[in-house]
């Protein structure tokens, strides 16, 4: 019993989701803005987490779930990268550089940024 | 409205027993990324995804029959982008104070991030597509799948970008720290988010609480901020 009393409140805490991811969706679609429907629906759950209620307590264990196990959800989009063809398949290596290239310009860029407003507060 | 209905409902009800497939796939690469204690170059996805690939060819079923088949998961990639806002409302409320400083540093960090990798794809690859398909790389994997399709890239690329995109940051950003001489875990959980999204938070929060809860508002912060300039800026630039 107390699985399925577990089991329900998950369905619960993902209608919640869901519903708020339709939201989203027609906030989207309304103001024609340029956002993904479900980011948008992210957005306002987050204000409404900004204050304490209940709420929380619906999605917590879910949520917690669903960001756990995020990989299994990337799986089948991920398994395509080997059907791709071979025009794009050589690609690949190049695009590998770009990554590692990008990655390390970004984390540079940051790390200095930082350390620079960390001097001129100090000093 | 009813639309979006009709087509989440179409997904769902095509999933079919090759999901199954997925799931053993992901406790594959779950027992051995857990065996070799979490080595970044063997996380889950990089284990799992060749297995599942091998039995489809062996058993010669398509990749797109295989894709629909997977409907529900696709399904769940919206409400798993929605409970981000979860960990983030948490981590928010005890920082507001430096909020001024994240924000400089989380818009200008996440733009030089993928206006990087937009201009290096530019310049190396030919191909439009790729530069639509790597553009979202810094940012967690449900928002960058959601922008990618937003921007006509290829979904099954981007899922790969941004997981080599999380390893490479974990695998540097110490580097780097060490040689600047960043030793605020505070700013490198926040740059570790930014840059390498839920892999790099994973790895704060093996450092302390405290560096994974600036990564996780980093990550987060940075998905929100790239979502809101990346495709208006791409659709201005390739029209």
């Amino acid at each position: 019993m107390a699985i399925i009393a577990q089991g329900l409140s998950l369905i619960r805490g993902l209608a919640v989701l869901v519903l708020f991811q339709w939201l989203g969706e027609l906030v989207v679609s309304w103001t024609g803005m340029m956002i993904p429907g479900p980011l948008m629906g992210m957005l306002i759950l987050l204000t409404f987490l900004a204050y304490p209620s209940g709420f929380a307590r619906v999605i917590e264990p879910v949520s917690a779930r669903l960001i756990q196990n995020l990989s299994l959800v990337f799986i089948p989009a991920c398994v395509g990268v080997f059907f791709l063809g071979p025009a794009i398949s050589l690609q690949i290596p190049l695009l590998m550089l770009v990554v590692v290239l990008s990655t390390l310009v970004a984390i540079i860029f940051m790390t200095v940024l930082i350390k620079a407003i960390e001097t001129t507060k100090n000093g | 409205m009813a639309e979006l209905f009709v087509l989440q409902w179409q997904q769902i009800t095509a999933t079919s027993w090759l999901m199954v497939l997925s799931v053993i796939g992901f406790c594959v690469g779950i027992s051995v990324y857990r065996r070799s204690s979490g080595k970044p170059l063997l996380h889950p996805l990089i284990i799992g995804t060749p297995f599942i690939a091998a039995i489809l060819t062996l058993m010669s079923v398509d990749f797109d029959q295989y894709y629909k088949a997977n409907g529900l998961l696709n399904w769940l990639l919206g409400p798993a982008t929605v409970a981000l806002a979860v960990p983030l409302s948490k981590y928010l409320k005890p920082i507001s104070k430096l909020l001024p400083i994240l924000t400089i540093t989380v818009l200008s960090g996440g733009f030089v991030a993928a206006v990087s990798a937009i201009s290096l794809a530019l310049w190396l690859t030919s191909e439009p597509m790729m530069i639509l398909s790597v553009a979202a790389k810094s940012v967690t994997t449900p928002i960058a799948m959601a922008i990618t399709q937003q921007l006509g890239g290829l979904i099954t690329l981007i899922t790969p970008i941004v997981l080599f995109t999380g390893i490479t940051g974990i695998l540097v950003a110490p580097r780097v720290f060490h040689v600047v001489g960043l030793r605020d875990e505070r700013w490198q959980g926040l740059i570790l988010g930014v840059t390498a999204h839920a892999i790099g938070t994973l790895k704060a929060f093996e450092q302390s609480p405290r560096c994974g809860a600036f990564s996780t508002i980093g990550m987060g912060l940075n998905g929100i901020w790239t979502s809101v300039f990346l495709v208006p800026m791409i659709q201005a630039f390739m029209v």
